[in-house]
C-alpha cells in the first residue's frame, strides 16, 4: 500500500520535482539565513577565540570584547593574589587607527600581549616566529582583512612598515586569524609597545588573562576573583557569551534574520501547503478508488504522511547539502556562515513540521472523500 | 533512476552538511605561552611588582654646588671605597679665590712682623731713654753737689757771686734735663703700648684671614665629589664639560652597596593590611618566571606612597597607592641587575 503511495508522488515527474525543489529551496533558505545569523553572531565573539586563554578579567561592567573600559595596573597583582589563580598576564584590545604608507587610515584591532610569555599570540603563523615580537618596532599581523593595510589592496609581506600613533611598526610575522564582526584586521605586539601605539589615555589595562591553579575548576577560580577583586571574570565561553549577547540585545541582525526566517517558514508552508493541495486534488481518483477498494482511511492518511515525510527528507537533505556548500564555498572569503549541529536539528524539525502541517489539508480532503467520485466526470 | 537520484541526492547533502557543521565546529587550540609566565608559588599569596635596587637604596650623587664638570674619576661598574674621588666640578674661581685669600693671609703675617720689629725699637728706645735719666740724674747730682760746696764757699765769700749763680743755673739745667728725659721715656712707652695693640690688630685680622681661607678651602674641597660608601657605581649620567646642577633631573653618578642587593615590592594598598612583617617572599625575573630568587625579609615601610607608573609618562595621574615591602638577598648564581624589574609573591600564610 504505502509503495503505491510512493509511486504515486515519484509517479509525476513534474508535481514531484515541483514538491521536491519547493522544499529543497525552504531548507536551503532557513538553514542558509540560520548559518548567516550564526555566523555573524559568532563572529562577534571571534577576538576571544583568537586569544584564547582559561580565564578573562575586565572591569565588571564589561559589555563586550570590543568595549574598552580600562582598570588600574595594581589590579594585575591583585588577581595574582587571588587562591586558586595559576598566573595572570595583561592583554591590551583596541580599536586604533593605522597611517598607511600611501597616507590612508585604517582602523585595526590592536592586541597587546604580555612582553615575554605572550599569551594570547595567534596560534598558527603563516609566516614568521612569534619571537620576533621581541625586536623593536616588530608586530604580526593578521592574514586575514590585513589587505586592507597593503597598498592597492595587496596583502603586506614581513618587513613592511606603517605608522600607529605616529610610532613605527614593523611587520615580523603574518598569522591566521579569524574574521570577526568589526571586519577590522589583526596587529599584534607586545604589551608595553602596544600602549604606545594606542592614543594616551589614564589607565590603560583592559583585560587580564589567567588560568586556575592544578586542579582548582575554573569556575571556582573564577568566582574567587570576583569576590576577592570586585572585577569581573568571566571563562573563555563566558566572555563569548557576553559578547553575543551585547550583539543580540543591541544591534538589528536578530530582529531582521527573524523576519527572514519567518518569512522562510511562512513561504515554505504557502508552497508547500499549495502543491501538496495541488497533488492531493490530481490523485483524488486514485485516492476515491483506493478507498472504493476497502482501504481504510487511516491507511490512506500514513500514504499521504508518508509521502509528505519522503518529499520533506529528500528536500531537507538537498538543502541542507546545498546551504552547506554555499558556506563551503565561501569558506576563505568575507561571508559569515556557520552552521552548528543545533540548526540542522532545529530545520530538520521545521522542515517536518511544514510538509506534516500542509498534508492535514489533503488528509482532510481525503478523509471526507466519497469514494463515488472515481465513477464521476 | 528518479528512484536512485531521489535517495542519492539527499544522502550526499546530508553527508556534505554533517561534514561542514563538523570542519566548522573545529577550534583551533589557544597558543602556548612562549615562556612560563610568572607563578604563585605558594598557597596563599600576595602578588606585587618590584624592582631591584642597591642595598640601603641606590644613591644619587649630586654636586653641593652646580658648575661644570672638568673630570670623571670613575666609570660604571667601579667598586670604590669611601671616600674615594668621584667627579670633579669646574673650582678655577674657588682657586683664584683662594690664591687672593693666601696672598691676604701673607700680607697680615708681614704686618705682625712688622709690630713686632716696632715693639723691639721702643723697647730700644725705652731703654736708651731710661739710660738717658739716669745719665741726667748723675749730672744733676754732680750739679748739686757742685751748688751746695759753693754755696758753703759764698757764704765765706771765698768765691765770688757770679760763680754762685752759674752753679744755680748749672743745677737747674740739669734738672729741666732730666724732666725732658722723663718725658721722652713716658712717650717711648706709649709708643710702645700703641705698637702692641697693632701687633694684636695684625694677630686678629690673621686669623680672620686664616678662617676666611679655610672657608674656601673647605668650598673648593666640596667641588672635588667623593663616594659617600663603599660601593658600586651604577650609573654615570655625566660628561666632561656638562653642567651640573645641585637638583639634577638624572643622577650624575648612581652609587650603591651591590654586595646585597634589595628588592621594594609594590602592594596595592587593598591588600596592604593582608602582609604579616616578616613572611617569606620569591621573586621572579620579569620575562624568566624560571628564575627564582628566595628574599628575606627587611621591613615594611611604614608609609603608603603613590604608585610609580612603569608606564615612564611622568604627566600620568596617579590612581592607587602601594604599600612598599623591601626584601634583601645576596646575588643569585645568575646575572640580575640593579634597576630590574621583578614579580613578587609574598606569602601570606594559610
Amino acid at each position: 500500500m504505502f509503495r503505491i503511495g510512493l509511486k504515486m508522488l515519484i509517479g509525476d515527474r513534474a508535481k514531484y520535482i515541483t514538491l521536491v525543489s519547493g522544499l529543497s529551496f525552504v531548507v536551503l533558505l532557513f538553514v542558509q539565513q540560520g548559518s548567516v545569523f550564526c555566523g555573524l553572531m559568532v563572529r562577534t565573539a571571534k577576538p576571544v577565540e583568537a586569544v584564547g586563554a582559561p580565564i578573562w578579567v575586565c572591569d565588571p561592567n564589561l559589555q563586550s570584547i570590543d568595549d574598552s573600559k580600562p582598570m588600574i595596573d595594581t589590579e594585575l597583582g591583585r588577581v595574582r593574589s587571588v587562591p586558586g589563580v595559576k598566573w595572570a598576564v595583561p592583554l591590551f584590545i583596541r580599536q586604533v587607527q593605522v597611517r598607511l604608507k600611501d597616507g590612508k587610515f585604517q582602523t585595526v584591532r590592536l592586541f597587546g600581549l604580555d612582553n615575554s610569555s605572550l599569551i594570547g599570540r595567534p596560534s598558527v603563523m603563516l609566516e614568521g616566529d612569534p619571537a620576533a615580537l621581541n625586536a623593536p618596532d616588530a608586530v604580526i599581523l593578521g592574514k586575514a582583512e590585513s589587505d586592507r593595510l597593503g597598498i592597492n589592496g595587496q596583502f603586506p609581506k614581513i618587513g613592511d612598515t606603517f605608522e600607529l600613533n605616529d610610532r613605527l611598526a614593523r611587520v615580523v610575522g603574518i598569522a591566521d586569524v579569524p574574521r570577526d564582526f568589526l571586519s577590522n584586521p589583526y596587529v599584534f605586539t607586545t604589551y608595553d609597545r602596544a600602549i604606545l601605539y594606542a592614543p594616551r589615555q589614564r589607565k590603560q589595562l583592559n583585560f587580564i588573562l589567567a588560568a586556575p591553579q592544578d586542579g582548582v575548576p575554573v569556575e571556582q577560580a573564577l568566582q574567587n576573583i570576583r569576590k576577592t577583586t570586585g572585577l569581573g571574570a568571566f571563562s573563555q565561553e563566558g566572555m563569548q557569551w557576553l559578547t553575543i549577547g551585547y550583539y543580540m540585545k543591541n544591534t538589528g541582525i536578530p530582529i531582521n534574520i527573524g523576519i527572514s526566517l519567518t518569512l522562510v517558514f511562512v513561504v515554505g508552508m504557502a508552497i508547500a501547503g499549495q502543491t501538496f493541495y495541488a497533488f492531493a486534488l490530481q490523485n483524488e481518483r486514485y485516492f476515491g478508488a483506493l478507498k472504493a477498494m476497502g482501504t481504510r482511511s487511516r491507511t490512506l492518511v500514513g500514504m499521504i504522511i508518508l509521502q509528505s515525510v519522503t518529499v520533506g527528507l529528500i528536500g531537507y537533505g538537498i538543502g541542507a547539502g546545498a546551504a552547506t556548500f554555499i558556506g563551503w564555498l565561501g569558506r576563505n572569503g568575507r561571508l559569515a556562515f556557520y552552521t552548528p549541529y543545533q540548526l540542522l536539528i532545529i530545520s530538520f524539525g521545521v522542515t517536518m513540521f511544514i510538509c506534516l502541517l500542509s498534508s492535514l489539508v489533503s488528509i482532510q480532503r481525503v478523509l471526507r472523500l466519497e469514494p463515488a467520485v472515481v465513477f464521476r466526470g | 533512476m528518479r528512484k536512485l537520484v531521489s535517495i542519492l541526492l539527499p544522502l550526499i547533502g546530508i553527508a556534505f552538511a554533517i561534514y561542514w557543521v563538523m570542519v566548522s565546529a573545529k577550534k583551533p587550540a589557544a597558543a602556548p605561552p612562549l615562556n612560563p609566565p610568572a607563578q604563585n608559588t605558594y598557597l596563599k599569596t600576595i602578588a606585587g611588582a618590584g624592582i631591584i635596587e642597591a642595598a640601603g637604596r641606590n644613591i644619587n650623587v649630586a654636586p653641593p654646588i652646580p658648575g661644570q664638570v672638568t673630570q670623571i674619576f670613575v666609570k660604571e661598574n667601579d667598586v670604590v671605597t669611601k671616600g674615594a674621588k668621584l667627579y670633579q666640578i669646574d673650582d678655577r674661581e674657588q682657586r683664584a679665590k683662594l690664591a687672593t685669600a693666601e696672598a691676604n693671609l701673607e700680607r697680615a703675617a708681614a704686618a705682625i712682623a712688622t709690630a713686632q720689629t716696632e715693639i723691639l725699637n721702643q723697647q730700644a728706645a725705652e731703654a736708651s731713654a731710661k739710660a738717658n735719666i739716669d745719665a741726667l740724674k748723675a749730672s744733676l747730682a754732680d750739679a748739686q753737689q757742685i751748688l751746695d760746696r759753693n754755696e758753703k764757699l759764698a757764704q765765706a765769700g771765698d768765691i765770688p757771686n757770679r760763680t754762685m749763680a752759674s752753679s744755680v743755673a748749672a743745677r737747674d739745667n740739669a734738672k729741666a734735663r732730666v724732666s725732658q728725659a722723663e718725658a721722652q721715656l713716658l712717650q717711648t712707652q706709649a709708643q710702645m703700648r700703641s705698637a702692641q695693640a697693632r701687633l694684636l690688630q695684625a694677630e686678629a685680622d690673621k686669623k680672620v684671614l686664616v678662617a676666611q681661607r679655610n672657608e674656601l678651602s673647605v668650598i673648593l674641597d666640596r667641588l672635588t665629589i667623593h663616594a659617600p660608601q663603599d660601593g658600586r657605581v651604577l650609573q654615570v649620567n655625566i660628561r666632561l664639560g656638562e653642567y651640573v646642577s645641585s637638583q639634577p633631573q638624572t643622577p650624575p653618578i648612581l652609587f650603591g652597596e651591590t654586595n646585597f642587593l634589595q628588592i621594594r615590592a609594590d602592594i596595592d594598598e587593598i591588600n596592604a593590611s593582608r602582609v604579616q612583617p616578616g613572611s617569606k617572599a620569591e621573586a621572579q625575573l620579569k620575562g624568566d618566571p624560571t628564575k627564582k630568587i628566595q628574599l628575606e625579609f627587611v621591613r615594611i615601610d611604614p608609609y603608603i606612597l603613590p604608585k610609580k607608573s612603569l608606564t615612564g609618562d611622568n604627566t600620568e595621574r596617579v590612581d592607587v597607592r602601594v604599600l612598599q615591602v623591601v626584601y634583601r638577598f645576596s646575588p643569585p648564581a645568575f646575572p640580575v641587575y640593579v634597576g630590574q624589574q621583578v614579580d613578587v609573591f609574598i606569602d601570606a600564610g594559610s
